[in-house]
């Protein structure tokens, strides 16, 4: 008895979903085969999100566990020009044992005088260090013998010194004892300008470097007598006591609170830029799961056939594809999990600190999300397209093609798949605003080079049909509906655009700093030069740089500690002001407006000015800070708190490197406070090197407790560490590139797939070789000039908007960057290109007529 | 033995079924004014020349083509209310169809290929149905062989097997000989004609060969997206197979 037939109309239920997974399974026999690429582009994008995000969260983890070493105590306060009174240290030492340390820069010279270097002194009492250990290369041990000093490894090669050798330092003569291999706490107390020389308090003593006004900054470091005392609770006893007395407190939770937060914005920075690469490798996903579901039209259609729903078809190839995409993700996690491993091996030693890497799961889950949400959004889209797919396709090849019907449910998935990836950015980013402005600025980019990708291809089917066959079939390929315009487009698209955009950003500060900087910069700092030697140091410069332009003014530190009397604790400045309340800020006063000072609002005082207290502030910090005219700001100077009235705003120009303050204060506000000078020389035109080397010689030789800073050396270190920040960048851009290059080789392969069937055509029909090859690098040469384009034009807006908006500089276009772009792109593009084409030529015509 | 067709049961009924399809070179009228009746437990044959519309009147009987106007009975469904899903629904319960080309699963084994329609219709004895099912077209051996490791004349069994697992009402074949050789297609027939007699389905052949047509009851022929000519009913007794 045959079986009653069912409603027609009877409904899907649970037990579907299991189905459609057993189903899948089945088909997946079949292997990877067709989904390389996209399993490479999950990989890569999940790869380089979970390595940075494992590396950032390890980094500072680190930091943090190691926080008693590097902050060197589990207090730690500081204050510059001030040393702690016997009352103060003695109230330090109530809440455990207190090591003081003085920090300071310096000049190292020989003791001949006949050369010199700048050097970062660092100080120490008889306990340094509180907790960890000194290293060095001749395992001598603290407390080190009065005039001595072990010091880096640079020092001795600038000065040509070795272990043994003695050096001046301000008026006495120190012997180099060793060469220094690590300080515990060296991240707490950076030397970015010069080497670093160790030496004991009372050597430093010794060296009359300690005067009244000396930028030296004084640290101390406390150990708590109880070591389970309530952290919290004694950082505030202690802020409370001594933050009015100028010190700025820090605690072992966060023993590098700059560093930790660099790490961590560097960290989400990248980690965004893995996201782009994750979308960009989206595209690669999109174009395999597009042809994986072209390979599967005749099963499709015979699904159908037996009675599987377009419901149920979509479930089987989703469980499918998402199989492949938790493939993909797993290979990226494991990539990203050894990546760190690799790096750690090669770069470890370079670091200030061990760096323990621990499997950060949470950074992990983050990256496969990631991987999830992507390969979702770029594979719904083809595998909608299942329900297009006629089950005539059994019965012949279809007349009318398959339309793709696009449904409001479609539709709604996509926008909402993309919402969910979209919030998880936000909502995981350091700044949520950035991530929200990255998320829209990539979501207009993309539209916009769809966009460009289609008016190319229309534009291409408007080319005149020349009679030249190469250029026919050219226009052909391009123009036809295996263009490969939108995929080019899309795929390196994006990742050039970043690199000529950090590409011309580099070039504009570049520009700025290596150009602009000696026509208007001065080429010497001079700090700490006593009041009593001013005149002599004035008769020194005329008699040996008469043409130099001297600069001079007054140098204090200060820290602001409230404004209109609410204390900068309790302000929540914007970040482009935040730096201004932390730390400590020149300080500087002047009867008369500064040369080249543009004041904005306000007036400046009167000469010989008495009364009330005023400050001219800087104009754009003072506006994000919200201050107006007549506003009071309190300065601690020296341990005193110094209130002054806003006259005006004046307007800084930085990248000057002239003398600029933030603050400048009416003279009569400083009155009776000790301090030394700054003075800037700006030497003659084309003053040669070696005369240069002289005059300084000659500073050296009057002047030894003054130091001498050279413009042109402190912008190579600054900029040392902005060429390791604009490395990690280009590394993260060329993953993007990377991404970009696999799915161009994915969509590149399925192309010539089908092209080999044309080229069998093209040779029955009397093509030669040539032609064919011709066809190709002229359709290859066009996709590539046009995606380069667009990358230099976007690129170039980019750079523009960062450079004028953002580092307020002038913007420089790069010829020379634009055209390395355009040859690396048509290099990139024809080699690969190349290779299909080889294949497509290699090809017996018979077999390909046959294999069709 | 077969059974007797019943003359009152219209498994499929197309009245003046039109069939225009649009192409770049402008609409093409492939059927044009089809009025059929076929009866439950009937064989039919259509035949005619490459182009002559045969497979697209295969088509409309399963659902897979929609009519331009007239109206058509499929297994008591007017076939113009139903959408994509309930048209698959029908076809996985109602209606077998065989190809010439098999068009297996490849990744799927012989065994596996057969319980897929009784899967999408989520019979819990689909395995032991697609065992009998492979039985009758004398594959038991054959189970867990994948498509690539048989025959072109395991495969059609295979896909005849799998077109007859969910004893469907109406079973329907487009030349379903067309690619294999001829001692293998007669088998294939053989096979063909024993399940539609012992199931009871009616059976609808598309093919160029006349005397594989001539083996169904009724033949039919198609020209230019017309019948030009129909044979009469006979009974099943005296077709003589």
């Amino acid at each position: 008895m045959r079986q009653q037939a069912r409603q027609p109309f009877s409904g899907l239920h649970i037990g579907s979903y299991l189905l459609s997974w057993k189903i899948a399974l089945r088909e997946l026999r079949g292997g990877l085969r067709g989904f390389y690429v996209f399993v490479a582009c999950i990989a890569l994008g999940v790869a380089a999100i979970a390595a940075v995000g494992s590396l950032t969260r390890s980094l500072n983890d680190s930091i943090a566990n190691q926080g008693q070493v590097l902050l060197g105590g589990d207090v730690a306060l500081s204050r510059v020009h001030q040393r702690a009174s016997p009352e103060e240290r003695q109230e330090l030492k109530t809440f455990g044992a207190t090591s003081e340390i003085a920090t300071l820069r310096s000049m190292a010279r020989l003791t001949d005088r006949s050369a010199q270097t700048l050097i970062e002194i660092k100080a120490v009492d008889q306990i340094y260090p509180l907790y960890g250990a000194l290293r060095t290369d001749q395992n001598i041990t603290l407390p080190l013998p009065v005039m001595t000093a072990l010091v880096d490894t640079i020092l001795l090669q600038r000065l040509g010194l070795k272990p043994g050798d003695q050096v001046r330092i301000g008026t006495g003569i120190v012997t180099l004892l060793g060469t220094l291999q690590n300080e515990p706490d060296r991240l707490s107390s950076r030397n970015v300008f010069g080497p670093r020389v160790l030496m004991s308090l009372a050597t430093l003593d010794a060296l009359g470097l300690i005067q009244p006004g000396s930028l030296i900054r004084w640290r101390y470091r406390i150990q708590f007598k109880d070591q389970n005392a309530n952290l919290t609770g004694m950082t505030s006893r202690i802020e409370n006591e001594f933050r009015s007395k100028g010190f700025l407190v820090r605690n072992r939770s966060n023993p590098a609170s700059g560093v930790s937060q660099g790490i961590s914005r560097l960290g989400k920075f990248l980690v965004l830029v893995g996201l782009t690469a994750l979308l960009i490798g989206g595209v690669g996903v999109a174009n395999s799961v597009h042809a994986f579901v072209a390979q599967k039209r005749s099963i499709i259609a015979t699904f159908k056939c037996v009675g599987g729903t377009n419901r149920m078809i979509f479930q089987i190839y989703f469980a499918q594809v998402l199989i492949i995409a938790l493939i993909g993700i797993a290979v990226g996690l494991f990539l990203g999990g050894v990546l760190p491993v690799l790096l750690l091996s090669f770069y470890a030693s370079a670091l200030p600190f061990d760096l323990v890497l621990t499997p950060q799961i949470s950074e992990l889950v983050a990256a496969s999300l990631y991987g999830l949400l992507v390969a979702i959004l770029f594979m719904l889209w083809p595998l909608m397209r299942t329900r297009d797919i006629s089950a005539q396709n059994l019965f012949r090849d279809d007349v009318s093609g398959e339309a793709a019907s696009i449904t409001l449910f479609d539709l709604l998935s996509l926008f909402a798949v993309g919402l969910v990836l979209a919030v998880f950015t936000v909502l995981s980013a350091e700044l949520p605003w950035v991530a929200f402005y990255f998320c829209a600025g990539l979501s207009a980019l993309f539209l916009l080079f769809i966009a460009y990708g289609y008016g190319l291809k229309k534009l291409a089917s408007y080319l005149p049909r020349y009679r030249t066959p190469s250029f026919m079939l050219a226009r052909a390929n391009l123009a036809g509906p295996n263009s490969l315009i939108r995929t080019i487009v899309l795929s390196l698209g994006l990742g050039l655009s970043l690199l000529v955009a950090l590409g011309l950003i580099d070039a504009s500060l570049r520009a700025q700093l290596e150009s602009g900087l000696p026509q208007k910069a001065p080429d010497y700092f001079f700090i700490d030069i006593k009041q009593d030697q001013l005149e002599s140091f004035r008769d020194k410069i005329q008699a040996s740089a008469p043409q130099a332009k001297l600069n001079i003014a007054p140098m204090l530190r200060g820290r602001i500690v409230s404004l209109n009397g609410i204390p900068t604790e309790q302000i929540d400045a914007p970040n482009e002001a935040k730096w201004v309340l932390r730390g400590d800020r020149g300080i500087t006063y002047d009867d008369t407006k500064p040369p080249g000072a543009n004041l904005t609002e306000g007036a400046w005082w009167d000469e010989n000015h008495q009364g009330d207290n005023l400050v001219s502030f800087e104009a754009s910090s003072g506006k994000a800070l919200g201050l107006k005219i007549g506003d009071t700001v309190s300065v601690n100077i020296l341990g005193r708190d110094i209130t002054a009235k806003i006259a005006n705003f004046r307007t800084v120009k930085w990248e000057s490197f002239a003398i600029n303050f933030v603050m400048i204060f009416s003279p009569n506000a400083l009155a009776g406070a000790p301090f030394n000078m700054l003075a800037t020389l700006k030497l003659g035109e084309n003053t040669p090197l070696s005369q240069e080397g002289q005059f300084v010689q000659n500073i050296a030789q009057g002047f030894p407790n003054i130091t001498t800073i050279r413009v042109r050396d402190a912008l190579e270190a600054v900029s040392g560490i902005y060429e390791s920040i604009l490395f990690a960048i280009r590394m993260a851009g060329s993953i993007m590139l990377i991404a970009g290059t696999l799915v161009l080789a994915g969509a590149l392969a399925t192309a010539h797939r089908k092209r080999i069937y044309d080229a069998a055509i093209f040779k029955t029909l009397g093509a030669t070789r040539y032609r064919i090859v011709s066809s190709h690098m002229l359709e290859y040469g066009t996709l590539a000039c046009a995606t380069a384009l667009l990358a230099i034009a976007m690129g170039s807006v980019t750079a523009w908007a960062i450079v004028t908006f953002v580092l307020d500089l002038p913007f420089h276009f790069s010829l020379a960057i634009s055209i390395q772009t355009v040859i690396f792109t048509c290099v990139l593009v024809i080699l690969l290109g190349a290779f299909g084409t080889w294949r497509t030529l290699s090809m017996k015509t018979a077999s390909a007529l046959i294999k069709h | 033995m077969l059974k007797s067709p019943s003359l009152d049961a219209a498994v499929i009924s197309l009245q003046d079924v039109n069939v225009t399809l649009s192409s770049l070179a402008g609409a093409v009228d492939i059927l044009k004014s089809i009025t059929l009746d076929v009866h439950e437990g009937e064989s039919l044959s259509i035949t005619g020349p490459s182009g002559s519309g045969k497979t697209t009147l295969l088509m409309v009987m399963a659902g897979l083509e929609r009519i331009t106007s007239g109206v058509i009975r499929v297994c008591d469904a007017e076939l113009t209310t139903l959408n994509e899903d309930q048209l698959a629904l029908l076809r996985g319960q109602n209606i077998g169809i065989v190809f010439q080309s098999f068009h297996l699963v490849p990744t799927m084994t012989a065994l596996e290929n057969v319980m897929l329609p009784l899967e999408f219709l989520d019979r819990k004895d689909s395995l032991e149905q697609a065992r009998e099912a492979l039985a009758k077209v004398q594959l038991s051996h054959r189970h867990d062989h994948f498509p690539a490791q048989l025959s072109g004349g395991e495969r059609q069994r295979v896909a005849l097997a799998r077109a007859i697992v969910p004893k469907p009402k109406l079973l329907l074949a487009d030349e379903p000989t067309g690619n294999l050789d001829g001692a293998t297609g007669q088998q294939i027939i053989d096979l063909m004609f024993d399940l539609h007699g012992s199931q009871g389905s009616t059976l609808v052949l598309i093919t160029h060969d006349t005397k594989l047509a001539s083996l169904c009851q009724r033949q039919i022929q198609i020209e230019d997206g017309r019948f030009q000519d129909m044979a009469p009913l006979e009974p099943v007794d005296e077709v003589g197979l």
